[in-house]
């Protein structure tokens, strides 16, 4: 036996080659009551961690309890995915058609957004013939235009365009320059109105 | 790995001599045991599967210019890491890298709300085991592969260190890294009362990722 001290990482050297174990040091271990203890309970602590991490909890456990957290690979259906692209490519149309096919259920699977958008183009893919079908054999009704007169204006109708009135004009007329002063212009309840003549600038 | 693979049953040597039989048994043989590989590594919802369809490809590709070294176990698991080598330089070139020390809690993150969930009989024992799958991903991923390889894969030390490119030294140092820390998260009475081991403190731990 070694005079090396059995610390931990040997004992885990020790426990994980057993390939390469020399029958004395076990032998040694076995008479230590102290490193035996030690040596049996790394051993079990490795043993329920194969058992945790191992493929037969991850199913049985994770991929119950989360299905949707953990999909679960159906190993037989890869297996024959990874094949159909190795030893046994289909080099022929239908081996490609396949091959997309393959890659299209894997996505869809992958993904609810992709699978409500290829719901979403189905649906319109399967209406978009029933529309044509109704719109060609269903009959159609005859094409019936008519014009409706236009009620009648109680104003009759204007027999000359509308031809610009002379602005100047308008604003002179006694009328308008009752009614708007204009901004900045005099009240009217001010009192009378002087004007134009009035005007300062006028005597210039 | 639940079979040997070596000799006359080495998959692609087989192929390179035009037998594809003992690669197919290879194939459904060793599914599971690469789909929990890469899942306990941390890979997300169906990554697991394209990394494996990925794993196997590859290996078929490379058939022709395959020759035997060492145990097929031992290749197989080299061409699989190197994978997921690739898959995190990729996520890190898309700005979704998390640092190699980071601790990836990933699954467990991803564990739906108990609250709003109706999962059935299985959460006690599910929620039993999230602490040692916790303590996995939280894990550094050095760590986590040697843990991976050594406890899950049960291969030895030698060719491990042969996978990672790592002296078998650094292969010890990090098993007992990742098996420490492992007991420590799951509240080992032993390993609370016991002082940090010098090999294990000292070793080469090695300036290498994985």
């Amino acid at each position: 036996m070694s005079d090396r001290p059995w610390d931990d990482a040997r004992l885990l050297e020790w426990i994980l080659n057993p390939a390469r174990r020399d029958p004395a040091q076990g032998v040694g271990i076995d008479a230590d009551p102290g490193l035996r203890a030690r040596r049996e309970e790394l051993t079990a602590f490795l043993a329920t961690c194969r058992e945790a991490l191992g493929p037969d909890v991850y199913h049985s456990v994770y991929l119950r309890a989360y299905p949707r957290a953990y999909p679960r690979a159906d190993p037989e259906e890869l297996a024959q995915e990874v094949l159909a692209r190795t030893t046994r490519e289909d080099l022929t149309w239908r081996g490609d058609l396949r091959l997309l096919g393959g890659y299209l259920r894997g996505r869809l699977r992958a993904s609810a957004w992709l699978r409500v958008a290829a719901a979403s183009l189905l649906v319109h893919l399967v209406a978009l013939p029933v529309l044509a079908y109704y719109v060609i054999f269903t009959p159609a009704q005859p094409f019936d235009l008519t014009f409706e007169p236009a009620p009648e204006s109680d104003y009759g109708e204007v027999s000359e365009p509308d031809l610009p009135l002379p602005v100047p004009d308008l604003l002179e007329e006694p009328a308008v320059r009752e009614v708007d002063p204009g901004v900045g212009g005099p009240d009217p309840e001010d009192g009378p109105e002087d004007g134009p003549e009035d005007d300062p600038r006028d005597d210039r | 790995m639940k079979a040997t693979w070596e000799d006359d049953r080495d998959p692609l040597a087989a192929l390179r001599k035009g037998d594809p039989a003992p690669f197919e048994a290879f194939v459904r043989a060793e599914l599971e045991t690469f789909l929990g590989f890469y899942r306990r590594l941390g890979a997300e919802g169906n990554e697991a599967q394209d990394l494996v369809q990925d794993l196997y490809l590859r290996m078929f590709r490379h058939a022709p210019t395959y020759r035997p070294q060492g145990r097929f176990a031992a290749y197989a698991f080299r061409v699989a890491r190197n994978l997921w080598i690739d898959r995190a330089r990729r996520r890190a070139g898309v700005g979704e890298g998390r640092g190699e020390e980071s601790e990836d809690r990933g699954w467990v993150e991803r564990l739906p709300d108990r609250n709003g969930e109706e999962p059935g009989a299985g959460v006690a024992r599910a929620e039993e085991l999230e602490r040692l799958r916790a303590a996995l991903s939280a894990l550094p991923e050095r760590h986590r592969l040697v843990f991976e390889l050594g406890v899950m894969q049960e291969l030895p030390y030698q060719e491990i260190g042969s996978i990672l490119h790592v002296p078998v030294g650094t292969v010890k140092s990090r098993m007992f890294h990742a098996v420490r820390k492992l007991r420590a998260a799951l509240g080992s009475p032993a390993e609370e009362e016991r002082p940090t081991e010098r090999s294990g403190e000292r070793s080469a731990e090695g300036e290498q990722l994985l």
